[in-house]
């Protein structure tokens, strides 16, 4: 681990850009002084301080030359608080922690993106976009509760990738879940080779569908997920708060991004949480 | 030739003498688990108290590079006697445990030692050892191991209602150490564990606020290995050979193992060095084969090396 690139201790930057990309959704940026720059791998996520209250992960979907953003969606106290802030408000950022996306394959790739899940793999999706070679297929599937909830929206629709939307309450685009979408998508395939690399994020039910599907394509190896709705304390798996049953392993550090092979040998994996008192919760 | 690392405390064997210190990692039985079968010889849990609580805001738990230290204040988290004796039953059954719990009198100890009692966890467990950093119920503003007659009385009462070893972790935060050692040793204890987190915080400068969500907290890490070292010392130099002493604080490479058998340890506990390292069991390795080296050039057991720089 070099933790050159990373700030263990807090760095405190003002908010330099801030807007609301829903009602309830922000995208805040910052700007790293240039002694300070890091490199930040899609997946990976920061512990986000609002000082004197209390800090969160957040995974970063923006991180070019000196700037960084990050989407939050306010959901709690801390959250919220957040998103009330504006410009020039100071908040610290430890970071970046855990293991990002894999994204040197030159497969074909398969993005599946549920609510929130959406930020990282936008972050990743750049990452394909900039490549200049163009010989690869890339398709999204992005899904929400209704349509305003789908981020990013208007930005996707009017890039070269296609993009899939679906909504819960059929508000926009296909009217149904994602991993309903992603099923249709690899029934309709007619190359039966399958030469896919599968990036996903979102609600963790959602997440085990997601590699279900994988499974039944056998693409489980060909699948990466990041894992999004678990209480994170440290950032660097010492406190032990994040542990999944039964291998032990961390969100915090060896995730939050995991290959579909090693969640399928993961017991807690789409079924049980932990709370921040240590105690596990169903998530259904 | 070998050495043999089997280690003693009072009349338990363990294969070796690293222990995994409270706090770190083990507040699951899959980690706890994981980092037995990775070599430690004994795994120690996070603190178990009687209630669930869910601890103070982030951030607690901080790790500053410039002296290789941690600084936390997790509060305490825990999800309460009856979720964890749950939980410690699917510990494997060749696992060498310690069970870690805090209360703030003596009554809740022995509650929460009932209370654990009731699983199925006693035939790998090791001891108890009891985490003495709780506020004093009735003395605002102190803590329940600061105070030798509090100390005792806790002690006394627990040992009247178990049969398991009983350790006690002592706080660093007091004048003169032996002074609670030698409490606890005279109502019972069965080893004495040293050193608990030193008092600690960190202030962001921009936003002129303190960093943790409890503004103050504990050190561990590489800053305080020169202080736990003195505890052990000093709590030797009391006590003698006969009570077991576990030296913990700033242990991350194997001289500092030997420091502190030297300085009177008979086994040692190791925690935030783990921050460093992805694989405790290359550690762990490393640790064990450092000390193995040591005691065949000096030509000593562990048992021989116990206390040495005494002489």
């Amino acid at each position: 681990m070099n933790r050159v690139h990373r700030y263990d201790l807090p760095l405190c930057l003002p908010i330099f850009k801030k807007y609301m990309e829903n009602e309830k959704t922000a995208i805040i940026s910052f700007i790293i002084p240039e002694e300070k720059s890091v490199r930040v791998i899609p997946g990976q996520y920061f512990m986000l301080w609002l000082p004197g209250n209390d800090e969160i992960p957040i995974s970063v979907n923006h991180c070019q030359k000196n700037i960084i953003s990050f989407t939050i969606c306010g959901v709690g106290p801390t959250s919220n608080g957040i998103i009330e802030k504006d410009k020039n408000f100071l908040l610290g950022l430890r970071g970046p922690f855990g293991n990002g996306f894999s994204f040197e394959c030159k497969k074909d790739v398969l993005i599946i993106a549920g609510g929130m899940g959406i930020a990282p793999l936008r972050f990743l999706l750049q990452q394909f976009t900039d490549e200049s070679s163009k010989s690869r297929k890339i398709v999204l599937i992005q899904g929400a509760k209704t349509k305003n909830e789908l981020l990013f929206r208007e930005e996707f629709e009017q890039s070269p990738i296609k993009t899939n939307f679906c909504t819960e309450d059929g508000s926009y685009g296909f009217h149904g879940l994602v991993s309903e979408k992603m099923a249709d998508f690899f029934d309709d395939l007619s190359d039966r080779q399958l030469n896919w690399e599968i990036y996903s994020c979102g609600p963790e039910l959602m997440l085990k569908e997601i590699l279900t599907i994988a499974q039944e394509h056998n693409l489980e190896r060909d699948t990466q997920i990041c894992l999004a709705d678990r209480y994170i304390r440290c950032g660097f798996g010492i406190c032990g708060s994040c542990f999944m049953d039964d291998l032990g392993l961390s969100i915090c550090q060896d995730g939050p991004v995991f290959r579909g092979d090693v969640l399928s040998k993961v017991e807690d994996f789409g079924k049980f949480g932990r709370a921040a008192d240590g105690s596990k919760y169903p998530f259904i | 030739m070998m050495k043999n690392l089997n280690t003693t405390i009072n009349n338990a064997k363990i294969r070796n003498p690293l222990i995994l210190a409270s706090g770190i990692l083990g507040s699951t039985y899959s980690t706890l688990n994981r980092l037995f079968h990775e070599g430690f010889g004994a795994v120690t849990t996070k603190s178990i108290g009687l209630n669930p609580r869910k601890g103070y805001p982030n951030p607690s738990v901080i790790y500053i590079p410039e002296i290789h230290s941690v600084i936390n204040a997790v509060g305490l988290a825990n999800s309460g006697c009856i979720k964890s004796g749950k939980e410690l039953q699917q510990i494997d059954s060749d696992v060498r445990l310690v069970i870690s719990l805090f209360g703030s009198s003596p009554d809740e100890f022995v509650s929460i030692i009932d209370c654990i009692g009731k699983y199925n966890i006693k035939n790998r467990l090791l001891a108890f050892e009891l985490n003495l950093s709780c506020p004093h119920v009735k003395k605002l503003g102190m803590t329940v191991g600061t105070d030798p007659e509090v100390v005792k009385e806790i002690v006394r009462e627990v040992k009247n209602t178990s049969n398991i070893p009983i350790w006690v972790k002592l706080t660093p935060n007091i004048n003169d150490i032996s002074i609670i050692g030698k409490a606890a040793v005279s109502a019972g204890a069965d080893a004495l564990v040293a050193i608990n987190t030193i008092k600690a915080m960190l202030i962001d400068i921009k936003t002129k606020k303190p960093i943790l969500g409890n503004i103050k907290g504990g050190l561990s890490g590489k800053a305080i290995k020169p202080v736990g070292l003195r505890a052990i010392y000093d709590l030797y130099e009391s006590l003698g050979s006969k009570v077991p002493l576990i030296g913990v604080g700033g242990i991350s490479k194997w001289e500092d193992v030997v420091e502190y058998l030297l300085a009177g340890a008979c086994a040692v506990q190791i925690g935030s060095v783990l921050t460093n390292y992805s694989s405790p069991k290359l550690l762990i390795r490393k640790l064990l084969k450092g000390l193995e080296k040591y005691l065949i050039r000096e030509d000593l057991s562990l048992k021989e090396l116990r206390g040495l720089a005494h002489e």
